[in-house]
């Protein structure tokens, strides 16, 4: 059976990087078919992915659900094994399940969206190279793969949003400044282009990767610095030292409280490698300050927007974060929850202010991704998780629609020339309205569901510990509010009211069945009802089967008693890997201690959710009634609003971005290049100068020297043996006389002479 | 004066003479300048050699059973030999000639002209 876990990953991973491979090499011959191929292999590696869902659930029925991990040494230097392989447990079989899902919708629909453009293969290709890199991602077992299909990713999304790179400057593009709202602000727009996008996407992913690897580093070497002693040796460790279930155990057992490095050492260290590992997924999931590359980032195509900045790029870091959340200590995990309230707040906040219905929808993106951080840096696991899958569903939903209106209103992106457009495109209109309703968490629908337990996840976290962590939590709650409020002034001013434009609204018309269907599918997903929502407790609206039940443990008259709740099956099966190392086998009571600390912690739980609840009810149907006032019923004029000084500088503070693209680009931009620039002249100057010409004149020298002990020496030893020679042969030349006479009568004389000898010698 | 007891007809004065003989060839050898009168000496060394059989031959201790010509016949040889031998000495000559256009043996001590 363990095959399984082997061939299906193994499977889902591949088959897309298949359809990529021949996309890639034969696109040409394959020109009209390439979509296909593509759908075709993102759905295969959907049904392997439920098939993989199917089989791990069963996993999570009780408390203790070990990852299956299966990996293989890619390389081992000398005893530092790194690994390859696939971790699954029903957190990544699920990821797949919707990454797989999402792709082969978008895919769907994109093949209605793309049509006609130039280079229509080219997008299928790289939409398969995409859900590769963050299939890869998802199965990773190792952070060390991890980073490899991180940087992939990058590389995905680098393809996807400068896929029309041959757009001009948006300040040059004629067709751009026709269809801009006039009093459009923001972006620099000398700056903005798809090439520029691509561009600007990528450096900051790697800013945030930076850190990453430094936190893959701290990691690595604290396991690898215990390695060689007794301690280590008696864990164990089958797989090597990136890999998750060794960081698990090592965190378990408290390897990490003897690191020491550069005076830093045990918690503290551990505390920064977590917030450096972090840094990556700021990166990646657009996290202050690492947030601009985002709108940026609309000006690729929607629908490949809809998958990379909705669904699943952007989903990898709260992924990833979620797998090292073992790892991070209370201070790494206060750091990731104040980012995440920072990015919601900002992000809503400008949003509020956007004349683009994409740029709407990437600060919305923005500011959800905070969403899910608040939510995992509060410790409710399970709920930044479920909020990352509702979000990738209903956002994935609402880019589309956006898409279907852009492309009805002939690529026109402003609201503000939008309107009434409800009666010409039902299909579209309702699709974004439940959309709208997911997003802005109103019960019944699958928003509320994830959104209300980050909220009240984030409050109990504020009630337990108090302080400062009471910060995440108001953000989060002023931000649900204006969510709302943004949302459906989106709606408002597209779909409602009188139409501005009576051209646009002339020509716009319902897309075709290529891309209702999909919109259709996807907003039924976004009802609470799958999700095994309910409301306040109990579940008032539960499908038989959606709900499991979870062990629980109240108070009762001072002592902690086991009682059995039923909870929706998300929130069962999405067990934190901390408390799914919890030393409790199956079965296994916990201690006297433990159940007490976990009953406690549940009356707080409790009177948490339902405060959270009730607040962001209260904050949805404050927003709700301001968009409403300001733009169906009128009675509130934007423009009277502006006139407000006050006002007036908040608008104007959220129009320009709170002034951070500003920042970085005339900013820190120009503060590297004349960095850059610095370091350039001191290589040249002094580097080259100094050291390679000098070097080369020392050489020189050293040259010259060997030069003359060889003239003056060494061919003087040679010209000595030359001059031996030829004056042995001075003595030796008078044998060879060359007179016959000289030789006979040195023969004769010899003779004569050994005659001689013998016979005086004989006796 | 133990030698001069046997007579005239005595085996020692038969070797002095053949010693005188070669020493005379020597001498010839040694002292011409021309290559043909080096050989005249090598021709009175061989007459010397095969004066000296022939005296063996007379006067010898060791005889062979029935026969004192050995000696003698070893002259006739000799006498051929030394004639084979001169023609070969004198085609030498002749190419010692082509190549250093002399036969003065004296002016002939290098290997090229």
């Amino acid at each position: 059976m363990n095959n399984m876990f082997i061939y299906l990953p193994a499977g889902i991973l591949l088959v897309p990087l298949l359809a990529f491979a021949v996309i890639l090499f034969f696109g040409k011959q394959l020109n009209a078919i390439a979509d296909r191929i593509s759908i075709a292999a993102m759905g295969t590696a959907f049904l392997l992915s439920m098939c993989l869902f199917s089989h791990t659930s069963p996993m999570g029925a009780h408390l203790q659900a070990k990852p299956i991990i299966n990996s293989f040494s890619w390389i081992n230097l000398n005893g530092v094994d790194l690994q390859m392989g696939f971790l699954i447990d029903q957190l990544s079989a699920f990821m797949c399940c919707v990454v797989t899902g999402l792709a082969t919708i978008v895919l769907v629909y994109s093949m209605f969206y793309m049509d006609g453009d130039s280079m229509y293969r080219r997008y299928f290709g790289f939409m398969c190279f995409f859900c590769f890199a963050m299939l890869g991602i998802v199965l990773s077992s190792n952070l060390l793969m991890t980073y490899v299909f991180w940087e992939l990713v990058g590389l995905g999304s680098y393809f996807l949003i400068g896929f029309w790179f041959y757009k001009p400057v948006v300040s040059k593009d004629h067709h751009y400044q026709e269809l801009k709202a006039s009093y459009a602000t923001g972006i620099d727009e000398r700056f903005l282009s798809p090439a520029h996008a691509q561009k600007k996407a990528f450096v900051m992913n790697r800013i945030g990767d930076f850190g990453f690897a430094i936190g893959i580093g701290l990691f690595a070497t604290t396991i690898l610095a215990v390695a060689g002693s007794a301690e280590y040796k008696a864990l164990n460790f089958t797989n090597g030292p990136l890999n998750f279930d060794t960081l698990y155990l090592a965190k378990q057992k408290g390897i990490f409280e003897h690191m020491t490095l550069l005076g830093l050492s045990g918690n503290s260290l551990l505390t920064i490698a977590g917030i450096f590992t972090f840094m990556g997924a700021m990166g990646k999931s657009a996290q202050f300050p690492l947030h601009t590359w985002l709108p940026d980032a609309m000006q690729g195509p929607t629908t490949g927007s809809s998958i990379i900045h909705a669904a699943t790029m952007v989903a990898a870091g709260v992924y990833m974060t979620a797998r090292i959340s073992p790892l991070l200590t209370e201070g790494s995990l206060f750091f990731v929850a104040i980012i995440g309230g920072i990015t919601a707040f900002l992000a809503a906040t400008m949003a509020l202010v956007q004349w683009d219905i994409k740029a709407v929808l990437a600060y919305s993106t923005i500011s959800q991704l905070g969403y899910m951080m608040i939510g995992l840096g509060a410790g409710a696991y399970s709920a930044g998780i479920a909020h990352l899958f509702t979000h990738a569903i209903f956002k994935c939903m609402l880019f589309l629609c956006a898409g279907s209106v852009i492309h009805a209103c002939h690529h026109l992106q402003d609201m503000n020339r939008m309107g009434g457009l409800k009666n010409k495109m039902p299909v579209t209109y309702y699709s974004m309205l439940i959309g709208t309703l997911a997003i802005s968490g109103v019960p019944f629908f699958s928003g509320f569901f994830s959104k209300d337990a980050i909220l009240a996840g984030s409050l109990a976290k504020a009630m337990l510990v108090g302080g400062v962590h009471w910060i995440p939590f108001l953000l989060g709650i002023v931000t649900a509010g204006l969510t709302t409020f943004y949302m459906f002034r989106l709606i408002f001013m597209t779909f409602h009211g009188e139409p501005r434009d009576k051209e646009i609204y002339d020509h716009a018309h319902e897309s075709p069945l290529l891309a209702t269907v999909p919109l259709t599918i996807l907003a039924t997903l976004c009802l609470g009802l799958w999700w095994g929502g309910h409301l306040i407790g109990g579940d008032i609206i539960g499908i038989p089967g959606l709900t499991r039940d979870v062990t629980v443990y109240e108070l009762k008259d001072g002592k902690a008693e086991a009682k059995i709740e039923s909870t929706g099956w998300l929130n069962a099966l999405m067990v934190s890997p901390v408390s799914a190392q919890a030393t409790v086998a199956p079965g296994e009571k916990l201690s006297e201690a433990e159940m007490k600390h976990e009953a406690e912690h549940e009356v707080v739980h409790h009177s948490a959710h339902l405060m959270a609840t009730g607040l962001s009810v209260l904050m949805l149907a404050t927003g709700l009634f301001m968009a409403w006032s300001m733009y169906i019923k009128k009675s509130i004029s934007p423009s009277n609003l502006r006139k407000n000084p006050v006002l007036k500088g908040l608008y104007d503070l959220f129009s320009q971005l709170w002034y951070f693209d500003r920042i970085y680009q005339d900013g820190i931009v120009p503060a590297w290049k004349t960095m850059n620039r610095a370091f350039w002249k001191f290589d040249a100057n002094v580097l080259d100068k100094v050291c390679i010409d000098g070097w080369s004149f020392v050489l020189k020298s050293i040259a010259t020297v060997a030069k003359l002990v060889d003239n003056w020496f060494v061919d003087k030893c040679v010209d000595f043996f030359g001059w031996a020679t030829s004056f042995v042969g001075v003595f030796a030349r008078i044998l060879q006389y060359g007179k016959i006479q000289y030789y006979v009568c040195v023969t004769f004389g010899v003779v004569a002479f050994v005659l001689l000898w013998l016979m005086l010698a004989m006796p | 004066m133990e030698w001069l007891s046997g007579g005239p007809n005595v085996l020692s004065n038969y070797l002095i003479l053949s010693g005188f003989l070669f020493a005379c060839g020597i001498f010839a050898m040694v002292s011409r300048r021309n290559a043909v009168g080096i050989l005249m000496g090598v021709e009175l060394i061989l007459n010397a050699t095969g004066i000296n059989f022939v005296a063996f031959s007379r006067f010898g201790h060791d005889k062979i059973d029935g026969s004192h010509l050995d000696g003698q016949i070893f002259t006739l040889f000799i006498i051929i030999l030394a004639a084979a031998e001169a023609v070969v000495a004198l085609a030498l000559v002749l190419a010692v000639f082509q190549t250093h256009k002399t036969i003065a043996l004296n002016e002939v001590d290098e290997m090229q002209m």
